[in-house]
């Protein structure tokens, strides 16, 4: 963070095409990149290069044309290992990486490997197991947890390293309400110290509660590169991208056609706006034919 | 180097064969490739094996594949140079070892030997589905279901298997761990890979053995829903097969 400045061009894809040696296409000429200090979010279909995109950033998968630079340095003549001080990567599934038979061990793997010891490793192993909240699961083996446990184990294990970039695949994947809530607070609280923050995710609320910006890939390709906001508008986009708008943003959308607005939409504004109105007296317009809309009696 | 051993879909008549003239056929050369011991023979062998390949459109993988055995060849006449003591030494080796005319031809043979008998079986395994190799197992040579079915299912996931070695060396790159390094310290730098394979693969064949018998695998009274039965031109290749043995067997 210290090494790169805010807004200071980070990851950086250009003309990047990547063909898998099965002769699957999985990105076609995507052009994009992201700033330090930026929280992104990835949205797209299943296969539609998500995860092909993400692994370009840290060196795992190399273009087959056009260039990636992280940090200014092209993927090609760096290694994973050195690129890992730069950008850390949570896997979608978390078995491909667990293999310590102590949650300790398991996530002090990392920072180990950039070189850590003693105190400095102690305290953030535990600092990073306390904000997944497995700090008790500390001395346990990692086999014994539950598959929601061990995707935020990886997370930790990730968080301990303190990388200025993290890539996150998927992160709030199987896990409960209050757990994934959990998790994108502290990623919030990571972008808030300075973290680049890459995260992809099928959850609209989230996009649209978290992110600043969302990319939006659909068969290989940069269907969209914006604010949550220009991708909620954009119904066709939505269509081609399989994707739905979260309900608070659908009922925001409804009640503007009905001349209602609320800025900011959450649940508060909303019932605040339309309540106001309601007192100021029956302009709003309510459809009074019974249908699959109507109300229970 | 690629080394195919996927069944490649097409129509030719080696593909029209039956499983079991097809596993014979690799069964004879094997044999035939037993009985020569001089390389001439089995060059020509090996040149008809890809006559065969060539028939059935599976030449390119067959290449393929030869190519990256061409290796363990040298490999192997290497070492039977070093070590084959009897015939006239050619050139005086160190500690009494002496490369020796017969030592050369012998590391050949069994060079060609190799490849000649990983020729045939990948052949056979290309041109015929994994699923009409275990029914003529199951229904002609009565091999329990059960052993078929493990055979098939170690091929299917030699892919899935590949596949998985990929991702957790990349999710353990992406943690800072270097797998280079020298002799000693490789060993233990491939624990990060090695345990979470295991662990995967144990895990894998847990549920899955869980999902077959929820459909009822190994329930009595198995059906097939398919039959494949020889036909006269596998009859006749069979009876060639004998032959050619016989014939080979008597002249060499
Ligand atoms: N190692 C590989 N070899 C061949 N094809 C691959 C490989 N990895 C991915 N693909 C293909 O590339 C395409 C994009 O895959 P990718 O994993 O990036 O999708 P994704 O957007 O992450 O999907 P998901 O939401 O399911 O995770 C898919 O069609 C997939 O089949
Ligand atoms: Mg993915």
């Amino acid at each position: 963070m210290d090494v790169f400045p805010a807004g200071h061009p980070l990851l950086q894809a250009q003309q990047l095409k990547h063909t898998f040696r099965t002769g699957r296409c999985a990105l076609q000429s995507v052009n994009v990149t992201i700033h330090a200090g930026e929280m992104v979010a990835i949205i797209g279909r299943n296969g539609a290069g998500k995860t092909t995109l993400t692994k370009h950033f840290n060196g795992l998968l190399k273009p087959t044309a056009g260039t990636v630079l992280v940090g200014g340095q092209d993927t090609r003549r760096v290694s994973v290992a050195q690129l890992a001080r730069t950008v850390s990567y949570v896997f979608q599934n978390p078995d491909h990486q667990i293999f310590h038979g102590r949650l300790f061990d398991e996530v002090a793997f990392g920072p180990r490997n950039l070189g850590l010891s003693g105190k400095e490793l102690d305290q953030r192993v535990a600092s990073a197991l306390d904000a997944v909240n497995l700090a008790a699961y500390v001395d346990r083996d990692p086999a014994e947890l539950s598959r929601g446990q061990r995707k935020r184990a990886t997370i930790a294990s990730v968080l301990a390293m303190k990388t200025p970039v993290l890539i996150l695949d998927e992160p709030t994947s199987g896990q409960d309400y209050q757990e994934s809530r959990q998790i994108m607070a502290i990623l919030q609280q990571l972008h808030q110290q300075g973290h680049t923050i890459l995260l992809i995710t099928h959850d609209m609320e989230l996009v649209q509660e978290q992110a600043q910006r969302v990319l939006v890939l659909g068969d290989g390709q940069l269907l969209l590169d914006g604010s949550p906001d220009e991708l909620f508008r954009q119904a066709s986009l939505l269509q081609i991208a399989g994707l739905r708008r979260p309900p608070i943003i659908d009922l925001q959308h409804r009640l503007e056609e009905l001349g209602l607005t609320a800025s900011v939409p959450t649940a508060e504004s909303l019932a605040a706006a339309l309540a106001s109105r309601i007192q100021q007296g029956p302009s709003v317009h309510v459809d009074p034919t019974p249908g699959r809309n109507a109300a229970c009696p | 180097m690629s080394l195919s051993i996927e069944y490649i879909p097409a129509t030719s008549p080696v593909h029209k064969l039956h499983a079991l003239t097809k596993l014979a056929g690799a069964l004879t050369v094997l044999t035939l490739s037993m009985l020569m011991g001089t390389p001439v023979p089995l060059v020509i062998l090996q040149l008809a094996l890809l006559g065969i390949a060539a028939v059935a459109n599976v030449h390119q993988e067959l290449l393929g594949a030869m190519k990256g055995l061409l290796k363990v060849a040298v490999v192997l006449i290497v070492l039977q140079v070093l070590f084959y003591s009897e015939g006239t030494a050619l050139v005086p080796l160190f500690a009494g070892l002496a490369i020796t005319d017969q030592g050369i031809l012998f590391g050949v043979t069994m060079a060609l030997r190799m490849l000649v008998i990983v020729s045939s079986f990948l052949l056979f395994l290309m041109t015929t589905p994994t699923r009409s190799t275990v029914l003529s197992l199951v229904e002609y040579l009565k091999v329990p279901y059960d052993y078929a079915f493990l055979f098939i299912t170690a091929l299917r996931f030699i892919p899935t298997f590949i596949e998985e070695v990929h991702l957790i060396r990349q999710a353990q790159e992406a943690r800072a761990h270097d797998f280079s390094g020298g002799a000693f310290s490789r060993v233990r730098s491939l624990f990060p890979l090695a345990l979470p394979l295991v662990s995967i693969s144990l895990k894998r064949a847990e549920r899955m053995a869980m999902a077959m018998e929820t459909r009822g695998f190994g329930l009595p009274g198995r059906t097939h829903y398919r039959l494949e039965a020889p036909e006269a031109g596998d009859f006749l290749m069979m009876l060639l097969m004998v032959l050619a043995v016989v014939i080979i067997s008597l002249f060499l």
